[in-house]
């Protein structure tokens, strides 16, 4: 294979990635402006029907309150414990310190699905039957990895000398962390709190164990939809959610830049 | 700050508590019989042939979508890097995209696509590459095809990262030391991109033998994998013990993988 | 101009998003030359660099090496061996295997590559660290490894892109007597860019002073310290006493501190500037014929150890220094007559 052989099959795998990525969304998106019931395509003319009836979609409200309720919580609780547990593996000197960034980032390569039925499982030992304290708790271990391996890698390329130099000049230690380092970590904590709570939002493999009849997480509940009685209405509250994605993602860009967020 | 350690107490005991015990917990189930430890729960697992079929389907789903994921993010990633500034920003957003989306909102999109008269047999029949539909629901070809999608991003994303790290100095000496591009290639960029290469395929790998809702919507109750056993078991079959058993195991490969990893990473290194 | 150039730079020109990074450059390098590219940042000498490296086109003008035109031909089609300023060495291959690189890309027979690899390891004295990784040498040893690899395949032209700038002081003149040294016996033909003119002075046969993509002057070193063509090579090459003023009479320039005679053939009325090396200025002397001599202002010492360099704060854009062995400058008093031969004296015109 000669050299423009090679750089046009990376070419079209690039374009054949995105285009792959990104079908499921807009079948998604034009079939929520379908004017027929069934999920067909192509359709002739495009129609708000759907969106209309979201209002009548049974549990939606709940379900978005508990959602955001449950990952505002997380992820709020995350950046805490996580920005204390990341200042610990990066500046502490103990042994071990290896291990506990690993065992804090681990969920992260492990299975969720026993994750979610291990917590289970605990939490009915422990006699704990509410679905909302239970979701509150198990989402904690579901977004703390994510922000643990940002901040950690933040706080390593942080510079320390500059908090010394800040002293240096007159500021006491905590003004300086405060007018240094904030500033200075800000993005990774917006990148690592932004995609832990989407990480909660998301969540399928815990939540699922977790909800019940009347707790149920969006994703969850867009399950039950799926199930039920499968029309448009469903494609109509998956494309609100792409687009509010889209309005996340964006705010992300401006604050911190698409590829720190990415992380690279 | 010799006191920092101390930092990471709140977090650990957190995760301690609501992590690692729930995860000691099912293993315990999974060896806790009527008198006490046992190792019955796994002998019948690995007993039965049926466990035996699950393992192999998970194994060969991962296996396989791993595989595809390699062929289709090592050479898009390159192309990645050939890109620029707000285009490259863009791109690199439309691949955060469907990663930022729960997996339910794209297996609702595929199950559309992948209809008998969804977009891709449309399509299909437009470029008369078929005369019928193709069955792609319910079929191995249509979960690969939704399962690969779901795991991409996770591929494409550590090559890229790896391949932008790439000090292009290293080529230039190669090719100033007489490599022709394609020996630069084999000699040079794909020894020092498989770091990310190998992240990639720990990622994918350990991500799609866990996969849940992708071969249960694609697939339904024929395709019975370790996730859909542990499901199946704890919440349909109330049989926590081989729920257990099916989740340790599960447990057990991903572990491997990452331990594999790592080892292959760092034999690599001292090559 | 011999027609028997080993490497014939001709009109090379070079243009990045609207700037002229390279400005018609012509240069001749004989065979087994020692040639330096010595300029500021920005100069365009790294650009001219990887033209002759294939790593770039040039917009304009040719490249002929050894006969042959080059200009266009790929990097791993020409015998250019290049040392890079960061060394560029393969982390995942042994020091070994690095060297060993460019003949294996060369497809040379693999039962001739192990001995050439511990010739060229020998030569640069690392036989010793053939099995180890490249990302664990110090810095001075790594950069002997990217000279024992460039020049593993025999190359008809070797590039050094300020390979010793990383190198600690003591280091690097160990490294550059040792690289001199291994080039002439190799009788390789080098092209050595660097921004440090004591360098370039100390290794060069000749050098090619470049500023803003333009060659200001291409001569031996001793020809551009004594006799630097333009004030830039002057400014850029040493330090100098600078005086400015305006000629009056055939060969006199009248100064803010009175007038000096000068070697030159500028018309009366014409601003001009005189530069004279700190070395051949004396202090104290009486003005003899054949010198000329000023009363200048002495404020400030830098003691260097065997030398001692006098300065003073001059009005407009002249300055003084001086350079005087130690012990001889502790006898200098502040105000001191300064005198020199005439002709030592470099006088350029100043545009008004």
């Amino acid at each position: 294979m000669n050299l423009l052989g090679a750089r046009a099959l990376a070419w079209t795998m690039l374009a054949l990635c995105l285009v792959y990525l990104l079908l499921p969304l807009a079948v998604t998106l034009l079939v929520s402006f379908s004017p027929s019931a069934v999920f067909e395509l192509p359709h002739d003319r495009l129609v708000l029907r759907w969106y209309e009836r979201i209002g009548q979609l049974d549990g939606l409200a709940d379900s978005v309150v508990l959602t955001l309720e449950v990952a505002v919580v997380a992820t709020a609780v995350s950046l805490g414990l996580g920005t204390l547990a990341a200042i610990a593996v990066v500046r502490g000197r103990f042994p071990g310190r290896g291990a506990v960034a690993t065992f804090l980032v681990s969920p992260l390569m492990l299975p969720g699905l026993v994750i979610g039925i291990a917590i289970l499982q605990w939490f009915r030992f422990l006699g704990l039957r509410e679905a909302l304290p239970s979701l509150l708790l198990a989402h904690v271990v579901v977004v703390l990895p994510f922000v643990v391996r940002t901040l950690v890698a933040g706080l390593a390329r942080f510079d320390f000398a500059l908090i010394d130099a800040a002293r240096t000049l007159g500021l006491s230690y905590g003004q300086a962390v405060r007018r240094v380092m904030v500033p200075v970590l800000a993005p990774s904590f917006i990148t690592g709190g932004l995609f832990g709570f989407l990480a909660s939002v998301d969540n399928y493999p815990v939540s699922i164990f977790l909800t019940d009849v009347y707790h149920r997480t969006l994703p969850i509940q867009l399950l039950q939809w799926l199930g039920e009685s499968p029309d448009p209405t469903v494609a109509a509250v998956s494309s609100l959610i792409i687009g509010l994605t889209i309005v996340v993602l964006v705010i992300g860009d401006r604050l911190v830049g698409l590829n720190r967020m990415a992380g690279l | 700050m010799r006191s920092a350690g101390w930092l990471s107490l709140p977090a650990g005991l957190y995760c301690l508590a609501f992590f690692a015990v729930p995860l000691a917990l099912l293993l315990f189930e999974s060896v806790s019989g009527p008198q006490g430890l046992t190792g019955a729960y796994y002998a019948d697992f690995f007993g039965s042939a049926f466990a035996w079929g699950v393992l192999f389907r998970t194994l060969w789903l991962a296996l396989t979508t791993t595989l595809f994921c390699l062929l289709i993010a090592y050479p898009a990633a390159f192309a990645l890097t050939w890109t620029r500034g707000w285009v490259q920003s863009l791109l690199v957003g439309l691949l955060l995209l469907p990663l930022s989306l729960s997996v339910i909102v794209k297996a609702f999109g595929w199950t559309v696509l992948l209809r008998g008269n969804g977009l891709i047999n449309v399509t299909l029949q437009a470029l008369h590459l078929t005369d019928a539909p193709l069955r792609l629901l319910f079929t191995p070809a249509g979960l690969l095809i939704g399962i690969v999608n779901i795991f991409l991003p996770f591929m494409v994303l550590p090559i890229f990262a790896s391949v932008g790290q790439l000090d292009g100095r290293l080529t230039d000496a190669a090719a100033t030391l007489g490599g022709r591009p394609f020996y630069v290639f084999r000699r040079v960029i794909v020894p020092l991109t498989w770091p990310g290469v190998l992240a990639g395929m720990t990622l994918v790998f350990s991500l799609s033998i866990a996969a849940y809702v992708i071969p249960t919507l694609l697939m339904g109750d024929a395709f019975q994998t370790l996730p859909t056993t542990v499901a199946t078991s704890f919440l349909y079959l109330q049989d926590p013990h081989r729920g257990a058993v099916a989740g340790v195991v599960l447990l057990v490969l991903a572990v491997l993988a990452v331990l594999a990893s790592s080892a292959l990473g760092r034999r690599t290194e001292l090559s | 101009m011999s027609g028997t150039a080993h490497l014939r730079i001709d009109g090379v020109s070079k243009r990045f998003r609207g700037t002229t990074v390279l400005d018609g450059i012509a240069l001749d390098v004989a065979q087994g030359e020692f040639l330096s590219l010595l300029g500021p940042s920005g100069c365009g000498k790294t650009t001219l660099l990887r033209i002759l490296a294939g790593l770039l086109p040039p917009d304009a003008g040719r490249v002929v090496l050894g006969g042959a035109d080059v200009t266009r031909v790929a990097p791993h089609r020409r015998n250019v061996g290049v040392v890079f300023q960061n060394y560029a060495l393969f982390p995942h291959l042994t020091v070994a295997e690095n060297v060993a690189f460019g003949l294996r890309a060369r497809g040379r027979p693999a039962d001739g590559i192990p001995a050439r690899v511990s010739e060229l390891l020998s030569m640069v004295q690392l036989g010793h660290l053939a099995g180890r990784s490249s990302a664990q040498l110090s810095g001075g040893q790594q950069q002997r490894v990217a000279i024992a690899r460039a020049l593993a395949t025999g190359p008809d032209l070797l590039l050094l892109d300020e390979p010793l700038s990383a190198l600690d002081r003591k280091l690097r003149e160990t490294m550059q007597v040792e690289l001199r040294r291994l080039l002439r016996q190799l009788h390789v033909t080098a092209i050595f860019v660097t921004h440090d003119q004591e360098e370039a002075l100390a290794l060069s046969d000749r050098i090619a002073v470049m500023h803003a993509g333009r060659i200001e002057q291409l001569a031996t070193p001793r020809a551009i310290y004594d006799r630097p063509a333009t004030p830039f090579v002057m400014n850029f090459v040493g330090q100098a006493t600078v005086l400015h003023g305006m000629m009056v009479g055939g060969a006199t320039l009248r100064t803010a501190y009175g007038e000096v005679e000068v070697e030159g053939t500028l018309p009366p009325g014409q601003a001009a500037m005189l530069a004279i090396r700190p070395e051949r200025i004396a202090a104290g002397m009486p003005v003899e014929p054949g010198r000329a001599g000023v009363t200048l202002p002495l404020s400030a010492r830098t003691f260097l150890g065997s030398r001692c360099l006098l300065h003073g704060t001059l009005a407009g854009e002249d300055r003084v220094t001086v350079e005087l062995p130690a012990s001889a400058a502790e006898a200098v008093g502040d105000d001191v007559l300064l005198t020199w031969n005439v002709s030592d004296g470099i006088l350029f015109p100043v545009a008004q």
